[in-house]
């Protein structure tokens, strides 16, 4: 029997949440075809670009600050570019999961590392994912201070945490004591040393002696705790299970699922051996992502935001070039709320309200109106993307009546930036007499030339647009 | 456009991620509310909701504290350097000792860092109280765990709000009561229920600020009209939606604190924005800014000599911006996440240390030396060869939320600390003359400064911004003067018969329609209840109505040159007369401080205002030249423009910190932090203009 099919607004929300916002064209090739293709064809990964370390990243003849820089922008090059941005997206995830921040350890290249791990395993195994980020790579272990956590001097940071944000949840299935033993089990997993930061373990610096965790009593090793919650310990893979898809589904379709959706969520997870294509696909099958609680259910982070802007747009993050059509999100971002690899704590950022407050909104302005001047700072031109064409048509140097009329144009902006299907009628009132207005001045050398310039500005700061 | 020299130092980091300790303590807290937040589906921002009643007036017994926030560590001993003790000069002998005849004296061995003169100054003046040994008894050696103690100040080591947020918590949810300049909130302000609002600083930054383009106003006002009605696309979108418009509106609040142009050097930018913010009254209780890096681990001299020049520089900017009616409400306070190792290293540097010092500024503090300097011998260094802290950092915060901010300090900190008694509770003052309370004026309507209304010969009253427009007795042909209402909801109009109008909420107490006079009415004021006016004649008789006294007049004195305008004191116990040579006449409690009678105009000068205080007065001549006096600020002048018409009148600012003239044709000319709301400069009335109100 035939899947259910999407419409043209079931496609916009698809793309909007597992990437960052499709264009008009594409939201028109998907609707009315059958919803589990298309999820298939958004999860697979095998168009997906190599994973090259950015330039400067990691050159000793590199200052930190600009391969911060460049780290940013190449991040921000994928999530404009990628022909599979749910890659992108789960790497968010992870990066707020697995929150690392650069003002502790200070080596944009680790960081780089640790971010290709979230590339290159996070719609795989969440055990192996975890593996991976935990100790094959020292981000983590030097924001938790695991680099100092020896034998007769135990740091409890990374132990805690693995069980409290990583794994099980807060006083899930663990009590202070596997904290403790746990915290030992992890003595020597640091890294080579001061001035290089790979992973290495010492062995001398290793509490051998027994340790009991979860109730078992033996000479337990780090890495054998996530093999015994993630695997082998049924009880604690049902609550990381539980506790990851909660976390997703309220990362992708909105927070708070009802205990029925929680449930779904974890019996899914677990039964695929916690397998994150698995539940992705299985969510965005699901009819529940599509209702109007997962519609309504998210504020785009400030990232987010950024990135489909530049999506949408066509304008790349990188350096000015002689024409001056590129954007630099790292300026705005931080102002938002959200500056990559700075996160503000082992937490990670929070959601929805966290993003809304008057600096972010003078930020999102900042950035709409640097963006609104690079898009049109060379007037007509063949680099319009998408459906930014439409800018010629209200260009200045068209007079105003051969303009499109303010319904259409309202239209044209609306799905140029990706919400043509929901438009509210708030919106469309403000813009018709924004329109109206910017026509109505006078001669087409008052102030009819800031029509395209208010259009791209009041398309940025429109509701639609800062929802997810 | 971002700045992108706000990266770099640790600072920033520490202040804003100051949970990270070891044992992962603090983070916990945020757990706790994000689980809380789970169970509440979505709540809006508080202070959505409340942004209505932003920009509440503060009352006339309500101090600001500016906080100062030194990142990095700074190092004590280099900034009030004990020559005293010789194990200063033991420890310090890689090149970071200070002789005696190189620093500041303050006191006999102890002297001040060499680029603090203008801190020295105010240290003479007995402005400036120096806490030695200011520590954190049993906190460590790390920026982030030191930092947190210093911001969170409460023994639960697990909360995961700050001292000033948990203050703001008990004031309500205006947004405004806290801010700190940028956009990031540190714990230091972020409270359980209500935290400060980060504000950007450039203007150019904050849309909704800049209206001077009509093609930006209409993308202004769209914003607002995207929240004109539910989006019908959920809570959240309805409340991005209202957050654009309600930041709209807070822009266009904010917009006259940002009209002084900022100077360079990052901490006096700040604090010259926050001295603007402080003038435009705003409701503003507790004003952080932050500045750094003091992590000096190698060649101290130079490094931190840098950032005494820029806290030097910071606090003259501050000090010069802030309108004088402030002053004795406003206290500056630093403070440091811990002070230096009192051995400075091989690297000319100094490592991260325990107790340093720190200074509270302002003209209500009781100026000196506080706190016992930490003895130097290797005997009494602790464990790590740092200081040992002789004040409790918590006691300068109680002090300061005690004396200052009319808190209980022992709610706030969760333990009682000892009253250091370095300030004086703001606002009252023993001076003479007025005495009692310095009343601030209100801001106009909502808090927006840009509004003032125009009287023209025939009784118009023309209303521009946010003054309204609330009616005027049109065709009376002999409009002479206005005053407006102490709250400006409403003003009178005189005629030069004597004949009062009321408006608004302006009652009428009687005037002198029928009387025969024997010179007309030129001036009128209003005493400060609203109760009642005076009413001045050309040839200075004065006539007083409701609760206006009589203090005198010179209706008696034959007059070198006639009287052209009046003003009263704060107190309503006196007034000024200006004569059209420049001279002053001043009555009961108003004080004379100078006046150019005597001194050759280039032209008459036509009106007069007063300071807040009462301790000084602008005049202001018919070619636009200002004299200013006493407290009163020169903002500008059009002394030196050739205009086109003479200036007949001048309005204050509710926040003295600017002023308008009105020409005779109704031009505008607008300094300081007024704004231009409009003028009559394409249509002058017939009769021309004769007087203003703001």
């Amino acid at each position: 029997m035939p899947g259910p099919t999407l419409t043209y607004a079931d496609a916009a929300h698809l793309l909007r949440r597992t990437g960052f916002g499709g264009s008009h064209a594409e939201c028109l090739a998907l609707s009315g075809r059958f919803r589990d293709e298309v999820v298939d064809e958004i999860l697979d990964l095998s168009g997906a670009p190599a994973d090259p370390a950015p330039a400067g990243v990691g050159d000793p003849n590199v200052g930190h600050w600009d391969q911060l820089v460049s780290l940013w922008r190449w991040w921000f090059e994928r999530m404009r570019t990628s022909p599979s941005p749910i890659q992108e997206r789960m790497a968010l995830f992870w990066h707020n999961h697995f929150a690392t921040g650069n003002d502790k350890i200070d080596d944009p290249a680790l960081l780089h590392e640790q971010n290709h791990l979230f590339r290159a395993y996070g719609l795989g195994s969440f055990r192996t994912l975890t593996h991976k980020v935990i100790h094959e790579n020292a981000g983590v272990i030097l924001y938790l201070d695991n680099d100092p956590n020896v034998q007769g001097a135990p740091n409890e940071n990374l132990a805690r945490e693995l069980m409290e944000l990583f794994t099980l949840g807060v006083n899930q299935g663990y009590t202070q004591d596997d904290v403790v033993g746990s915290a030992r089990a992890w003595t020597g997993h640091g890294v080579v040393n001061w001035d290089d930061h790979r992973y290495q373990f010492h062995a001398s610096r290793h509490d051998t002696e027994l340790k009991t965790i979860f109730g078992q009593t033996r000479n337990w090793d780090g890495p054998e705790l996530i093999d015994f919650m993630l695997g082998s310990d049924p009880t604690r893979k049902r609550l990381a299970a539980r506790f990851i898809s909660t976390k997703v589904w309220s990362w992708f379709a909105h927070p708070n699922p009802d205990a029925g959706l929680v449930s779904w969520l974890e019996n899914t997870f677990y039964d695929s051996d916690l397998d994150v294509t698995t539940l992705l696909r299985a969510m965005f099958n699901d009819d529940r992502f599509y209702a109007t609680t997962a519609r309504q259910g998210l504020v785009r982070t400030p990232v987010e935001y950024l990135a489909a802007a530049l999506r949408c747009t066509g304008l790349a993050a990188g350096p000015d070039d002689n024409a001056h059509r590129t954007m630099q999100p790292e300026w705005y971002m931080g102002d938002m709320g959200q500056e990559l690899f700075y996160p503000p704590n082992v937490s990670g950022w929070r959601q929805n309200a966290y993003w809304i407050s008057s600096a972010a909104f003078w930020a999102k302005a900042d950035f709409a109106e640097n963006l609104a001047w690079k898009l049109t700072i060379q007037g007509p031109s063949p680099d319009y993307v998408n459906n930014f064409t439409f800018l010629d048509a209200v260009d200045d140097r068209v007079p105003v009546a051969n303009r499109p009329s303010a319904a259409d144009t309202i239209q044209l902006v609306a799905d140029a930036f990706g919400f043509g299907e929901r438009i509210s009628t708030t919106t469309r009132q403000a813009l018709t007499t924004f329109i109206t207005d910017v026509r109505r001045s006078g001669p087409p050398s008052w102030d009819s030339w800031s029509e395209r310039r208010g259009l791209i500005v009041l398309a940025l700061l429109s509701p639609e647009f800062q929802i997810a | 456009m971002a700045d992108l020299e706000r990266w770099g130092p640790d600072y920033h980091g520490l202040a804003h991620a100051p949970d990270r300790s070891a044992a992962g303590l603090s983070r916990r807290r945020f757990l706790q509310l994000s689980a809380l937040g789970v169970g509440t589906t979505m709540v809006l921002p508080s202070w959505m909701a409340d942004m209505a009643a932003a920009a509440t007036p503060l009352g006339p017994a309500e101090g600001v504290l500016v906080v100062v926030m030194m990142g990095g560590g700074n190092d004590g001993l280099d900034t009030v350097v004990p020559h005293g003790d010789s194990n200063y000069y033991r420890l310090r002998s890689h090149g970071t000792a200070w002789q005696p005849g190189e620093t500041l004296a303050l006191a006999p061995g102890v002297g001040l860092h060499p680029d603090l003169p203008g801190i020295k100054a105010r240290w003479d003046a007995g402005d400036v109280a120096v806490v030695r040994g200011v520590g954190n008894p049993g906190g460590n050696l790390s920026h982030f765990d030191s930092m947190a103690s210093w911001m969170r100040a409460h023994p639960n080591a697990s909360t995961n709000t700050g001292w000033l947020g948990r203050y703001l918590d008990g004031l309500g949810a205006d947004p405004l009561r806290g801010v700190t300049i940028g956009t990031s909130i540190p714990l230091h302000l972020v409270g359980a229920a209500t935290r400060a609002t980060g504000l950007p600083e450039s203007i150019n930054d904050a849309f909704g600020a800049n209206r001077a383009d009509r093609w930006r106003n209409l993308e202004i006002d769209a914003v607002s009209a995207f929240a004109a009605q539910s989006t019908g696309l959920g809570p959240w979108a309805d409340s991005l939606a209202r957050s654009g418009r309600e930041t709209v509106a807070l822009g266009a609040q904010l917009g006259p604190a940002y009209s002084t142009s900022l100077p360079n050097g990052e901490l006096a930018r700040q604090l010259t924005l926050a001295a603007g913010l402080v003038n435009a009254n705003l409701g503003i209780r507790v004003l952080n800014v932050s500045y750094g890096d003091f992590d000096h681990h190698d060649d101290l001299r130079a490094r931190h000599a840098e950032r005494m020049s820029e806290f030097d520089a910071g606090v003259s900017a501050f000090f010069a911006t802030l309108n004088p009616s402030w002053s004795e409400r406003v206290t500056l306070m630093t403070f440091s996440e811990f002070g230096r190792r009192p051995a400075d290293n091989d690297s000319g540097g100094t490592d991260h240390g325990t107790a340093s010092s720190l200074f509270v500024i302002g003209s209500k503090v009781r100026g000196g030396l506080y706190g016992q300097q930490p003895g130097m011998r290797d005997a009494d260094l602790d464990n790590d060869d740092c200081l040992r802290t002789t004040v409790d950092f918590r006691s300068v915060y109680a002090t300061l939320l005690d004396r200052w901010l009319d808190a209980d300090s022992h709610q706030i900190l969760g333990a009682s600390y000892e009253d250091l008694a370095f300030v004086d509770p703001p606002g009252a003052t023993a001076a003479g003359g007025g005495g009692g309370a310095t009343p601030i004026p209100p801001a106009v309507g909502n808090g927006s400064t840009v509004g003032y209304r125009l009287l023209d010969r025939s009784g118009q009253v023309h209303s521009f911004g946010t003054a309204s427009d609330l009616g005027s007795p049109d065709g009376i042909g002999d409009a002479a003067a206005m005053a407006p209402t102490p709250n400006r909801g409403g003003y009178w109009v005189a005629s030069a018969s004597g004949s009062v109008y009321a408006y608004g909420n302006a009652p009428f107490h009687g005037g002198l329609g029928g009387v025969a006079l024997n010179a007309p009415i030129v001036g009128m004021a209003a005493t400060p209840s609203g109760g009642g006016y005076w009413l001045l004649g050309r040839d200075g008789g004065i006539f007083s109505f409701g609760d206006a006294t009589f203090h005198g007049s010179t209706g008696s004195m034959a007059l070198n040159a006639p009287v052209v305008s009046m003003a009263a004191t704060p107190t309503g116990g006196g007034y000024w007369f200006v004569a059209s040579d420049g001279g002053i006449f001043a009555f009961g409690d108003a004080r004379f401080h100078g006046s150019m009678g005597g001194s050759a105009l280039n032209s008459p000068v036509v009106a007069m205002a007063p300071t807040a205080s009462g301790q000084g007065y602008w005049l202001v001549a018919a070619d636009g030249g200002v004299f200013a006096y006493g407290d009163a600020a020169f903002h500008g002048s059009t002394g030196s423009m050739r205009l086109n018409r003479p200036v007949v009148a001048v309005a204050v600012t509710p926040t003295g910190a600017g002023y308008w003239f009105v020409a005779d044709d109704g031009g505008i000319f607008a300094f300081g932090d007024a704004g231009f709301a409009g003028s009559l400069g394409g249509s002058p009335p017939a009769g021309g203009v004769v007087g203003m109100s703001c």
